[in-house]
């Protein structure tokens, strides 16, 4: 396996096809193969059961043609024993199968998939290459449907009682995808109990998907599809939201099916010793999220509860967290160190360059004369060596170029391959290892930008290759040593927010061994939680959240600063500042890592009577009735919950995620506390994610009443003769409806502090919501663009109490694996200031989002810009709007970017005009700078 | 004008009498009719010298660039806008300032003028509203409206924008209904058209920088047109050349030009070279408000970034 | 200044937009040629 090098040689001539699994059986693949393109390690491997050699003893064509001698027939499964301190189960979950108890006629007709199907149909990769198109006759469909929890929020056979969370908003992006993938337009069909787009941002994209792309949603009931192979259409057959049948036909149906736990995970589970609920989901707490029933086992991902990517992303730092506190001692303790070679000065020297030009198998020299490459290479100025590869990246490649470089004293290396954004790391190591400085290096991309996007015209792929890498080495030659700055990193951090989630991150940074500053910015910790009564779960949050408090205010290394407010901040990631005003008294705090969990608060609304009639409540402030045992409640006749007060509307068009399930929780503690009492919910969309469910379906066996209220019509609270009444219109029986209520509870939705100064302070942003916008939604979910910023709880989106504690863990994570590092290299290729040139005017100062520039305040150039090699990013954006051309980019200087380009202007003469001995280069230097300035 | 010229010599005196300031900036009269070139006055006795009339044409911040004295400047309208860019762009500090602002009511355009003679002007004199030119055998007096520098006439922000005394009180500012109509004639050009006429306006331009050298904006130690590593643009009369210095270097002022008319007015060969700046004048105004020189609190538009910028031009 | 507005294009085209950069590319391509060749702004040099 360590020789494999992923050529792909092997495959392609393995005569053996058999069915994709990873395109859903839809397209082939051979018997050696890797499962999908961006498999880690990206090695191929050989099914046995399939493979010629293995089962008739005879073939071998993938040994024959293996250039690395990769292929071993002989490979057996091995035993092996890892003696760990920790284990972190995230065997996630595998799509529920309609076509095991085949309600829809999944298995009758190839039009009906499942939505893993359809995504391969979308993918450009997948076994249609991206054309949109019927499976049976690979005709263009005009009308596709979707159809919502197959196998999820139903108790029959086969089917699983909970909601996967997931699929109501990848249902929207595919129908979306599928939208503009159609040539002609496509009509587009979700047919739905409950839209759940419940998680960040998700209620604008399911907004964006009804009003700007037009797809339709239909609530409904789906009662039988009849396939009819004539013309390939499925009709459908439901009964509409007023209980009506009506049929559609539709050229492909897709299944948009749950998620599930597939046998072998219980099967793990059982061997860990690890308990599981009656879905066979790990069991948690909502305090110990990543937590299973067994010490030192943790859990992330969909085994724990079906869950989308940014909240697996999100547990996945949490449990490696948790896993990292019990291994603390342990740390770095099986780390190795690598010898690097003293690098060597090359300061003085001319330019030797070496040009390395890759075949990639025949993945480039298929296409590209890669010999002519290399002779047009070795005529270049300066170039001291070239010649091609089979592979540049393989290991012994790579020790290969590390001894020309020594041996022929190189100072500069162009390679010629594929793209520096998978390979220039590697490249620059090899230069590292030959003992010169990595920044002496540059790539031509001569794979993707001739062999592949030119494959049809090998002379054009060719000449483009040439050029190319004539003109990187006419830049390579320009290139200098560069230093990565290094910067120290303050062994400490800071959370601002002392609720829960600030709370939990202080102590998992505290768990990991950092001293914590914690700041509140109100005499008390604990924040909304306080106003809480339980999660979902029954857990009661006071006891728990004083265990919390009493956790972190007992912690030596966490300083909690109570009513203190943040007045300023300098420094930045390894290095900030925080200037802090405590009871009015200022103070300044060194860290290096700050977290932010400022939370939000429950919109206090003004409509529906709220503040002016005592029987009209948010829901917290049930919450704090139940929780102080208020003797009234019991009393009551009539409780009506309002759903989506202040959320879902265009003022504020985000889900808050966490009433439905409050509303439900509390509708089934007032009827616990008075069995008698009519308890209402009038909702929009019931969206209790996930395992909560559950709950839903106790609150309806328990005689709550659940009505879906028109959001279009009026809903309005009135008072008529002392009692309290509601109108509204009802969206299945079409009337309008009245209730009398004593005690109407108002689901607020969760509100962030719009235009928060952090945002200008720490130099992050907020989203239209007032939400702190992550670095990346799904793979950067807890860190802000800022480095060394991290993000969690409420500030972030709304969320559960788990997900805040989830979240927060992971936030403290990310941050412990910076503060591991104790110092980081930044990049070489950042910008640098000619003062003598500098004009002080101001521009790339005001301008740099990194606030990088600032002016030198003394000696010789006082006044003019500098800029903090450790804050710059390189992003150049100074260096272009310098009008006194003062700022370079190191790498990237303007000398080097006109070699480049004027090696590109030697085409017009041709192949010939490399013959030139390298004196005339002068010359033509000079020419191309007028032609140039032009 | 001679009340303007009273006040000055009198506040200037005072000011050097009582060492607040280091010297100052002003104008005296010319050599020749119808010039005022600039003066420094750095005792009371010097400051006798200053003047003010219609051809005080110079912008004198051009003078305070890096300056590190405590200064005293007499500043129209126009000089004060482009004092507040210097301000901005930490040429100058407030503090080294003592700004004597003049309310200004437009400057005298000498070609506009020379061009109704057919001999050698030889005296110039001026009331309130008409001047009066002298040559060797005619005397002619003519309203100062009729020959208003171009910039003059459309401008309005004739009185100082920042200033620690007056000369006078504030003029009352001029009305104008299409500030940009010259622009606009050039924009409904279709593109050919438009590349003659820039040819014809740079047909006589000798490469001087004499309007570089004038604008107050253009500080940078070494000058894009200069630079040799990387050579920007040829050093030569290619008509290319000339193009690339006026384009680029009208960019570079672009949200920063107070349309003061210093290029115009120090061009030994009459090229109109506003005729580049005012349309980055024009867009700067349309597109983000936004006219250069009026206040301190804000840097120019291309100078900063802010998500609700104007971006429709992007597809 | 005299330069042909078809030559100057801005488009937004973040890296995942694949389709998008070819239709942009060829829709350019395409409008440019319907302008001809540029002969402004170009220094010529005798050798």
């Amino acid at each position: 396996m360590d020789k494999c090098i992923a050529c792909g040689l092997c495959a392609e001539k393995c005569p053996k096809k058999v069915d994709d699994e990873y395109d859903e059986a839809l397209g082939k693949r051979k018997a050696i193969y890797v499962k999908y393109a961006q498999a880690v390690p990206l090695k191929y491997s050989i099914d046995a059961k399939n493979c010629i050699f293995l089962t008739m003893g005879k073939c071998g064509k993938c040994a024959e043609v293996c250039p690395t001698d990769a292929i071993n027939y002989e490979d057996q499964q091995k035993e092996i024993t890892l003696n760990v301190g920790s284990v972190i189960i995230s065997s996630g979950c595998k799509p529920y199968d309609p076509g095991e108890h085949d309600v829809y006629g999944y298995t009758k007709s190839k039009n009906i998939v499942t939505s893993l199907e359809f995504e391969r149909i979308l993918s450009s990769a997948g076994p249609y290459e991206g054309h949109l198109v019927r499976p049976s006759d690979k005709k263009e469909p005009k009308k596709i449907a979707w159809l919502q929890c197959i196998g999820s929020r139903d108790n029959h056979l086969g089917s699983n009682g909970y909601c996967s969370s997931v699929c109501c908003t990848y249902a929207v992006k595919e129908a979306m995808l599928a939208k503009e993938h159609s040539h002609d337009p496509l009509d587009t069909a979700i047919f739905y109990m409950d839209i759940r787009t419940h998680g960040k941002d998700y209620e604008h994209f399911y907004n964006r998907g009804r009003d700007e792309s037009g797809i339709r949603f239909v609530k409904s009931k789906i009662t039988h599809i009849v396939p009819d192979s004539e013309t390939g259409l499925q009709l459908i057959n439901y009964i509409d939201e007023t209980g009506i049948r009506q049929k559609e036909a539709f050229d492909i149906v897709v299944l948009s099916v749950g998620l599930c736990i597939g046998e072998e995970a219980i099967e793990l589970a059982g061997k860990m010793d690890i308990s599981l609920d009656h879905y066979n989901f790990v069991t948690t707490n909502s305090f110990e999220p990543v937590k299973t029933s067994k010490p030192g086992v943790f859990i992330c991902g969909a085994f724990e509860a079906p869950k989308d990517i940014p909240s697996s992303v999100i547990e996945s730092s949490a449990a490696a967290g948790m896993a990292g506190i019990n291994l603390m001692d342990a740390r770095w303790s099986l780390t190795k160190t690598k010898e690097i070679p003293e690098e060597i000065n090359i300061t003085g020297e001319a330019p030797r360059i070496g040009v390395f030009v890759c075949r990639c198998g025949t993945n480039i020299a298929g296409v590209v004369d890669v010999p002519a490459v290399v002779e047009m290479a070795k005529k270049l100025p300066y170039v001291e060596f070239a010649q091609e590869n089979m592979f540049s990246c393989s290991q012994d490649t790579q020790d290969a170029i590390t001894n020309i470089i020594k041996e022929k004293q190189l100072n500069r290396v162009v390679i010629a391959a594929c793209t520096p954004k998978t390979h220039e790391g590697l490249f620059q190591e090899t230069l590292t290892n030959a003992g010169i400085n990595k920044y002496l290096f540059d790539m031509a991309n001569i794979r993707n930008q001739c062999s592949w996007i030119h494959a049809k015209e090998p002379e054009k792929a060719t000449q483009k290759a040439k050029d190319l890498v004539r003109m990187i080495t006419a830049k390579v030659a320009l290139h200098e040593s560069l230093t990565e700055p290094t910067l120290e990193i303050d062994q400490s951090g800071l959370v601002i927010g002392g609720g829960v989630a600030g709370i939990v991150a202080a102590k998992t940074l505290a768990d990991q061994g950092y001293h914590t500053h914690l700041i509140e910015k109100e005499a008390t910790l604990g924040g909304q939680a306080n106003n809480l009564y339980q999660t979902w779960q029954g857990e009661d949050i006071q006891t728990h959240l004083s265990a919390m408090i009493k956790s972190v205010e007992e912690d030596k290394l966490i300083d909690i600063h109570l009513n203190t407010e943040i007045t300023d901040v300098d420094g930045f990631v390894g290095n900030f500042e925080t200037h802090i005003s405590k009871n009015g008294a200022a103070e300044t705090l060194k860290h290096g890592i700050t977290i932010i969990s400022t939370g939000a608060s429950e919109l206090k609304p003004e409509m529906h009577l709220y503040g002016e009639d005592d029987r009209v409540m948010t829901g917290l402030e049930l919450d704090q009735k139940i929780i102080n045992n208020d003797e009234e409640l019991k009393s009551t006749n009539t409780a009506v919950f309002i759903q989506c007060v202040g959320s879902r509307i265009p003022e504020r068009p985000y889900c808050s995620k966490v009433c439905c399930t409050q509303s439900i929780r509390n509708a089934l503690k007032l009827k616990s506390m008075n069995p008698a009492m009519n308890v209402f919910i009038l909702y929009r969309d019931m969206r209790p994610f996930g395992l909560r469910e559950d709950l839903y379906t106790q609150a309806r066996t328990k005689g709550i009443q659940f009505i879906k209220f028109d959001f279009e019509k009026d809903l309005k609270v009135a008072v008529n003769e002392g009692q309290l009444q509601i109108l509204f219109s009802d969206t299945s029986l079409r009337r309008k409806m009245e209730i009398k209520s004593d005690l109407i509870v108002l689901a607020s939705s969760i509100i962030p502090e719009k235009k928060n100064k952090l945002t200008a302070l720490y130099k992050i942003a907020q989203n239209a919501d007032g939400f702190f916008m992550e670095a990346h939604a799904k793979l950067k979910p807890v860190d802000c663009a800022t480095d060394g910023v991290f993000l969690c709880g409420l500030a972030h989106a709304p969320k559960p109490i788990d997900e805040s504690i989830s979240q927060a863990m992971a936030a403290a994570t990310r941050a412990v694996t910076l503060l591991a590092k104790k110092k980081m290299n930044m990049d070489g290729t950042i910008a640098w200031v000619d003062q003598e040139k500098c004009s002080s005017c101001g521009v790339c100062v005001s301008i740099c989002p990194f606030s990088a520039p600032s002016f030198t305040t003394e000696g010789r150039y006082e006044g003019k810009a500098e800029i903090n090699p450790v804050l710059c990013k390189g992003c150049g954006l100074c260096v272009a709007s310098c009008r006194s051309g003062a700022i370079h980019l190191k790498g990237f200087d303007t000398h080097q970017i006109f070699a480049q380009i004027f090696a590109l202007d030697e085409i017009e003469s041709g192949d010939a005009g490399q013959t030139d001995d390298k004196n005339e280069t002068g010359k033509k230097d000079e020419k191309n700078a007028a032609t140039a300035a032009v | 004008m001679d009340s303007y010229t009273t006040k000055i010599r009198e506040l200037s005196a005072n000011l050097l009498k009582d060492e607040k300031v280091d010297f100052i900036i002003g104008f005296k009269q010319g050599t020749i009719p119808m010039a005022a070139s600039p003066h420094i006055a750095k005792t009371s006795e010097q400051a006798e010298q200053f003047i003010w009339d219609n051809n005080c044409r110079i912008n004198l911040a051009n003078y305070l660039t890096s300056r590190k004295e405590k200064i005293g400047i007499i500043a129209k309208g126009c000089d004060c806008r482009n004092i507040v860019t210097h301000i901005i762009e930490n040429k100058i500090k407030r503090e080294q300032l003592h700004i004597i602002g003049v309310p200004c009511n437009g400057m005298i355009d000498k070609i506009k003028v020379s061009s109704l003679f057919d001999e050698e002007i030889t005296g110039y004199s001026e009331t309130d509203e008409v001047i009066t030119i002298k040559t060797l055998s005619d005397e002619k007096n003519i309203n100062k409206t009729e020959v208003l520098k171009s910039n003059c006439m459309t401008c309005t922000h004739r009185n100082p924008v920042i200033y620690d005394e007056l000369v006078a009180d504030l003029v009352e500012e001029q009305q104008i209904e299409d500030q940009f109509s010259d622009v606009r004639l050039i924009e409904e050009m279709t593109a050919d058209e438009k590349w003659n006429h820039f040819d014809n306006l740079l047909k006589n331009c000798i490469r001087c920088y004499a309007c570089r050298n004038a604008c107050p904006l253009c500080y940078c130690p070494t000058c894009f047109v200069d630079e040799s590593g990387p050579q920007w643009v040829g050093k030569g009369q290619d008509p290319t050349d000339i193009r690339t210095f006026h384009y680029l270097r009208a960019y570079h002022c672009a949200g920063r030009c107070t349309d003061c008319g210093a290029c115009v007015e120090a061009c030994p060969m009459d090229i109109n070279v506003r005729d580049f700046t005012r349309k980055l004048n024009k867009d700067s105004l349309e597109i983000y408000g936004w006219e250069a020189g009026l206040t301190l609190e804000q840097r120019p538009p291309l100078d900063t970034f802010t998500p609700d910028d104007p971006n429709d031009f992007i597809k | 200044m005299g330069i042909e507005k078809e030559r100057l294009h801005f488009s937004w085209i973040s890296s995942a937009e694949a389709t998008k950069f070819v239709d942009v590319v060829k829709e350019v391509t395409q409008i440019v040629e319907t302008v001809g060749p540029n002969n402004k702004l170009v220094k010529k040099i005798s050798a």
